[in-house]
Formats: C-alpha cells, structure tokens, sequence
C-alpha cells in the first residue's frame, strides 16, 4: 500500500512534464493489476506471485509512453519521407514552389558557376578538335609510313628466310667438316703414335746394325789376318820345297824354264780357239755355285750359296789353286763384279739384301751398302766411284762409293734379274719380260724392249756395241746398244734355260757366245754365222743344271759353274 | 523455465530520451524518443539515433567512433545491459529516461563499444556464466552456430529463437545439478561484487538474503532495496530459482544494491 502511494505521485510529475515538452494533449491510462492465482506452495506462492505483481506494476508504469513513443516513431518517419519528396519537386518545378533566398541565392551561384563551366568545355571542345584534326593528319603520315615499313619487313622477312637456308647449308657443311676434322685429328693421333713408335724401332735398329757391322768388319779381318799368315808358311814352304828341288836338280832346271818361256810366248792372244774338251774339274763352293769371273788371265772367282766368294789362280797346264775365301755375307752371293784398273775390288750381291765390296789384294772387306728392301740380284760398278744394284724388291738403286749412301733410287715396277753397264748408261732385264734402258740422270727409263721371256741374263760385248740376251723362252738374242734392234737370235732343240738366274757370255774376240743348259750341256753358237758349233758334256756336268758361264780373257778357255759344287774349266 | 516470468522480464521496457549536445548547434535539435528493451545494448539503437539527427541537420556530421553517452554527468558503460543502467543509475521516478547524446571531448579511459564488440562481450559472459554453473559442458558442446543464433535472436527481439538454444544452458536435475550461481551485485560508484554461490546451504535452497551475506557482509536490510529488472525481490526467493527464469540474457542476476535515504 505504501509502495502503491509513492508510485502514484511520480506518474503524475512526468505527465505533467511531456505536457510542458510536446505541447501534446496526453490521456492518462489506468493501471489494472491482475489478481494472483491460487496458491499451491506458501514459500513458492510468496515469493513468486509477489514478483509477478511488481513485474506487472512495472510493465503498467512504462505502458502510458509506448503509444506517445510509436506515434513519434512514425512522424519522423513521415517526415522524412516529405523531406525527400520536396527535394525531388524543387528540382522539377522551380517556379512553381516558394524556396528561401538562402536556397535561391545558393542556386544563383551554382548557375553562375554552371556557365563558367560551359565557357570552359567550349574552349576545351575547340581545343579538342584542332588537336583531333592535327591527330588525323599524323594518322595518314603514320599509315603511310607503316606501308612503306610493311614493304621493307616483308623484303627483310624474305632475306632472312634466304639466310636461314644458306645457314642451314653452312651448319651442315661445318657439321661435315667438324666430323672429318674429327676423324682426321684421330687418324693423326695414331700415326704419331706409330711414327714415334717407328723411328725409336729405326733409330734402336740402327745403332744395332752398326754394332754388328763392327763386329763382323772385326770378324772379317781377324779371319783375313790368319788366312794370310796361312799363305805366308804356306809359300815360305814352298819357296823352302823349291829351293831344295833346285839343289838337286840343278841342270834339269834350267831346262824347264827355258820350255816355260817358250809357252808363255805361245799363249799370247791371237784369237779365240774353240774349247774342246774338259781340262779341270773341281769342287769349288758347297751348295751351288751361282757365279763365276775372271779377275785377271791367271785368276778367277766363284760365288756361292755357302755365302762366300773363292779366289782361284788358274796355273799352266790346267791346274787350279784356291786362294781365299772371302766372307761376310749372310745369304748367297748371287753376282760378282770386278774393278781391277784403280783399287782392285770384287763386287758381290746377296741375297741378305745387301752389297759388298772387297779388296782382292789382302782380302779385306771394304764397304756395304744397305737400302734394298729384298733379295739384291745383280750389283755393277758404275761410272766412277760409283755402284748400281738391282733387286728383288723392283727397285734400282746407284751408290757412292766413298759416302757409301745410296745417291738415287729407281722404280722400274718389275723384279730386276740382270742388269749391265755401258760407259754412262746401264740396261736392266727384268721378270716382266722387258729390257728397260737408263741414262742415270733421269728417273724415267729412257727405252723399253719387250722380250719372249723373263730377261735372266745380260752380256756386253767387248766392243760395248752390242748386248747378247739370255730369256727364259729359251733363246737368245743379240741386240745393237744404239738401236736396241735385234741382229741375231741363237736356239738350240735341247738347250733349256735352268733358272732365272742364269748367265750367258760373249767370247773377247766376239766369235762365238754360249750358255749353259738345265741338263748340263753348254752350248756355244757361233756369234755371225748363228750356227751352233759345239756342245761340251763329256766329263763335265752331267745333268747339273750350269748356272754361269766366264770366258777367259785370252780367248783359250771357258769357265762354268752348276748347281751342285762343280766348277770346270774348258779348253 | 516458468515462461510467465520469462516472457514478462524479456517484454519489459524503458522510455529513453536521447538528446545531441553539440557547441557548433546554432538551433536546437529535436530529441529522439524510443522504447528500449531492459535486456538489450544501447549499441543497438545508436545508429538509429545518430541517423535521425543527420537528418534533421544537413550541416551535421557525426562520426559514430566519436559517440559517447551521458546521465546526470556521468558517462554511460554502454557495454552492461540498458535494465542495469537504469535500475543503478536511476534515482527518481520520473520519465523518460533522459540521456545525452556527446560527440566531444569523451573522457579518458572510456572505452567506445561497437556492434562487434559489445557481441563479443555478452558471448564471454554466457560462457563464464555456464561455467560457473557446469565447468562450460553445455557451451562447448554447443555448435558455433547456436552461439549465432542466440546473438541474432537477442539483436532482433525474438523470444522463442533465444530460449530455443537458451533453454539448454538452463536445464538443471539431480543428476546434472549446477554447481555455483552466476550473480552480480552492483552498487553505484562502486565494481560489482561476484562470489561462489553455491545452490543450497545446510540441505535448504540458498535465499538472496544468503547469497548477499556472502557478497557484502556488512548491509544493513533495513537501510537497503535489492533491485532486478526494475523490481525489489523479496529476500526469501531462492537463488537457484532467479538464475533459471529471473537472469539476463548473459545468464547472469544482476542485482543491484540501492540504500534508503
């Protein structure tokens, strides 16, 4: 109750306050205040309802403002919804409404300020076209330019298209070149490599084959030395023998030599004489015996394939004496030469590819020559101080004495099997069949003469104007050396050649010419008449094929070798 | 859930009377009249309020960071709910409730509260309240969508969305009972007094006069009203029973203290 009281008077003072603010007409709203239920629970029914009334006190105190507070809430609502309305009218009907002259003169300074605007976008608009007419004119000067720079693109497209093929080309070329670059520095390489390896194997093979040279050049004249010192007992018994005889037979002596002038004035050269029969027959190398030659009248020398050359004295009354035996070579000996004018030397070809030389006065060897890269088949002094060899390996070499280095060499292309010389030219027969004709200064054969068969045998004249030819097609030939034509051709039904080596020969007083055959005949033609004169067979060969042939060079004797030891001197 | 009392706390309202101070006004503006809610934030109807005073002043222009609000000379904590405002700083009877609307010079240490952040504090104080009551199971079982709704549901005045998901943090029986009470007590001038509160004492259900020996020991009863919701609670209702239907939409019972002159 007294609460109830208190809230009265409040209401009242606030009533009377909206009153005096809104200058609003106010209706007061009576409070009602519900009536509580019937109670299930004093506590809960105390404590519960009494809240719920002050709750419903409350509610009714504050419920008189909620129409005023609504109806505020939508006239401001209103309000505004006229405010915007008015807003929109003014702008549509200006003249039609009452502004204030706050509005209007606001209005005049927009319009003022309107018309500068305008004068401004007018000058901007001229501007604008003046800047719109000098943009078209460099339009048209652009275009024309891009034309005319459109022609060069295309030009310079259609250049680097041109340049992009040959590019292309040059890149493959390069790639082709690289590659071979390639290949070639690796073949290069390799041949260094072998080069390197070669020459340490030449220089190594060098130096070994001048210690060996030594050694044998030692060798040789030790050997020399105690053959000599042999001779010299030999003969200083005999000189011991002789003089003793000579003692005894004091009276008989003198008669021998008076006879023994009386035949050495008989043997002087008056022609030459047909052999006739066999006067000596000797075991003279072991193996063949592929040479023979005379040195002088009373001396002869054979080559053998026991690699050594003999020296023989060819005594009156068909007796022969050995005198030396000249060694060094390594294989065969397969041709002898000889130089008795100046240094008195004996030439020998071997077939350990070399040449040697030899002093036939103390039998010291003097020189070798090395080079051929084969079998050296025949060897000749040549000019002066010089040597001219032939081989198998189809080359000709010519050699300097004194240096003893080879000065030139030749290809003719063919295996050289005999070969001859002439003053300053020399001739080679060859396993082609063929006669190849050299002057020495030239690399180039100066004639070529086709033969029947492989050459095996040359022989000059003692005039040196006609060359006698042995060939394997069984004949032989006789050639002028000028005119390198054929004079005369000499065969017989059984005469076969023995070999590719064999030799033929010329009687010094151009008589008669013979060669020896494979079964052991030699036969000896006579040189004009092309007839043949004689065969010599009895006691001599019998059936050895005969190698070579030597006539004396007084005319009276022959000399022949074959394959197996014998040598026989003919007369 | 006694929906009578409920329906009547959430219904309640307060007149306002919102009126700009501002020393550039040549003219005076109209005030701004409004019916608040007692359970909601005066964060709601701010933009309203600056909207219609925009309106009726062109020349106006009011930076809603800047706002502040003012009773009496004393700034407004805008972040506690409008009913404990006015229940604590209301001293007449006298309506509506006039309040200053400031845009100057605002106090130091005041802190402007907006939309979000006033959300973020109510969301806080439901959780510390269920913890109280259950160590946060029922709020964390909750998905982050409940937690919307009873946002939304508070922002836009719908009862039955609310107690649709509030309902949940108010169950309590014998087998999941509540272990503390979430209780406020203010008193102008002064923080609030909060303390463990537990639901009954001595086998008996625990009285507000109970529950305020606890918060305050030297109150007078004579000399003192404890207000909730704009009414004295006898001081023979039982605690547990405010909690379930007489709280804020926080959970909590803000009680306010107010001395006899």
């Amino acid at each position: 109750m007294t609460q109830e009281g208190t809230s009265s008077s409040p209401i009242v003072d606030t009533v009377s306050t909206i009153k005096e603010e809104e200058a609003l007409v106010l209706e007061t709203v009576p409070s009602t205040s519900s009536l509580p239920s019937t109670p299930t629970s004093p506590i809960i029914c105390d404590f519960r309802n009494e809240i719920l009334s002050r709750l419903e006190d409350a509610s009714a105190r504050v419920r008189q403002f909620e129409p005023i507070f609504a109806a505020y809430s939508d006239l401001c609502e209103e309000l505004k919804n006229q405010k915007k309305q008015r807003s929109g009218s003014v702008v549509h009907q200006d003249g039609v409404f009452d502004v204030s002259s706050a509005q209007l003169e606001a209005l005049r300074n927009e319009l003022s300020e309107v018309y500068k605007k305008k004068s401004i976008n007018d000058q901007a608009l001229l501007d604008h076209k003046k800047e719109l007419e000098e943009s078209r004119r460099q339009l048209l000067i652009l275009q024309t330019q891009k034309a005319s720079l459109e022609a060069e693109r295309e030009k310079f497209m259609r250049r680097i298209a041109e340049l992009e093929v040959a590019l292309a080309k040059v890149t493959e070329e390069k790639t082709t070149i690289h590659d071979e670059w390639l290949a070639l520095n690796s073949s290069c390489l390799k041949l260094n490599e072998k080069l390197v390896e070669l020459d340490q194997d030449r220089v190594a093979l060098i130096t070994r084959i001048r210690d060996l040279q030594q050694q044998q050049a030692t060798a040789l004249n030790d050997e020399v030395d105690r053959h000599a010192a042999l001779q010299r007992r030999k003969i200083q018994e005999d000189i011991a023998a002789a003089l003793a005889s000579t003692d005894l037979e004091g009276t008989s002596g003198d008669s021998e030599k008076d006879e023994s002038n009386s035949k050495n004035c008989a043997y002087m050269p008056i022609g030459d004489v047909l052999p006739e029969r066999q006067c000596v027959k000797f075991e003279a190398n072991d193996g063949e015996v592929t040479d023979v030659i005379f040195l002088k009248e009373t001396m002869a020398a054979t080559a053998g394939s026991d690699k050594k050359i003999i020296l023989w004295r060819c005594m009156q009354g068909g007796r022969v004496q050995r005198i030396a035996a000249l060694t060094g070579c390594n294989q065969t000996v397969t041709r002898l030469d000889v130089n008795m004018e100046d240094e008195k030397m004996i030439l020998g070809a071997s077939n350990d590819h070399t040449v040697r030389a030899w002093n036939v006065e103390n039998q010291r060897m003097m020189f070798t020559l090395s080079g051929h890269g084969d079998k050296v088949t025949v060897a000749r002094f040549y000019c002066n101080q010089q040597v001219v060899s032939g081989s198998y390996d189809r080359m000709i070499k010519t050699w300097d004495i004194r240096s003893q280095r080879c000065t030139k060499s030749l290809f003719p292309g063919s295996t050289v099997l005999d070969l001859i010389v002439n003053r300053s030219i020399f001739i080679s027969g060859h396993f082609d069949k063929k006669l190849r004709v050299w002057d020495g200064r030239t690399a180039e054969a100066a004639h070529i003469v086709e033969m029947g068969g492989k050459v095996t045998g040359l022989h000059r004249t003692s005039d040196d104007n006609q060359l006698l030819v042995l060939s394997r097609d069984d004949t032989l030939s006789l050639l002028d050396i000028r005119s390198l034509q054929q004079i005369h051709i000499y065969s017989a039904e059984q005469f076969r050649t023995a070999g590719d080596s064999v030799r033929c020969v010329v009687s010094p007083a151009m008589t008669y010419c013979a060669a020896g055959s494979s079964d052991g005949q030699i036969f000896i033609w006579n040189l004009r008449t092309t007839k043949l004169e004689k065969i010599l067979y009895r006691n001599g060969h019998e059936s050895t094929s005969v190698l070579s042939l030597a006539w004396a060079p007084h005319g009276r004797g022959l000399m022949s070798c074959d394959r197996h030891k014998t040598v026989c001197y003919w007369e | 859930m006694d929906y009578e009392v409920s329906r009547k706390v959430w219904d309640a309202k307060v007149p306002v009377e919102i009126t700009l101070e501002s020393e550039e006004l040549a003219d005076p503006v109209r005030p701004y009249y409004t019916m608040l809610s007692r359970c909601s934030y005066f964060t709601f109807v701010l933009p309203k309020a600056v909207q219609m005073f925009s309106t009726n002043c062109p020349n106006l222009s009011i930076d809603l960071d800047n706002v502040w609000l003012e009773y009496n000379r004393m700034p407004l904590k805008t972040y506690f709910p409008i009913g404990v405002l006015f229940d604590l700083l209301k001293e007449d009877e006298s309506l509506p409730w006039r309040i200053s609307l400031r845009t100057k010079n605002k106090p130091e240490g005041l802190s402007t509260v907006n939309r979000d952040m006033t959300q973020t504090m109510f969301m806080q104080a439901v959780k510390e309240a269920d913890y109280l009551k259950r160590k946060g199971d029922m709020i964390n079982c909750m998905k982050s969508d409940d937690h919307k709704q009873l946002w939304s549901a508070l922002s836009q005045n719908q009862f039955d969305a609310f107690w649709s998901i509030n309902r949940k943090l108010m169950e309590c029986s014998d087998s999941r009972p509540f272990l503390l009470l979430p209780i406020r007590l203010y008193e102008r001038g002064k923080s609030f007094k909060q303390a463990p509160i537990q639901p009954t004492t001595s086998g008996h259900p625990t009285t507000l006069e109970e529950a305020i020996k606890i918060l305050d020991s030297d109150i007078d009863y004579n000399d003192a009203k404890f207000i909730c919701h704009g009414i004295q609670i006898p001081l023979d209702t039982p605690v547990l029973w405010m909690t379930r239907n007489f709280a804020y939409p926080d959970n909590f019972v803000h009680m306010c203290l107010e001395r006899k002159r």
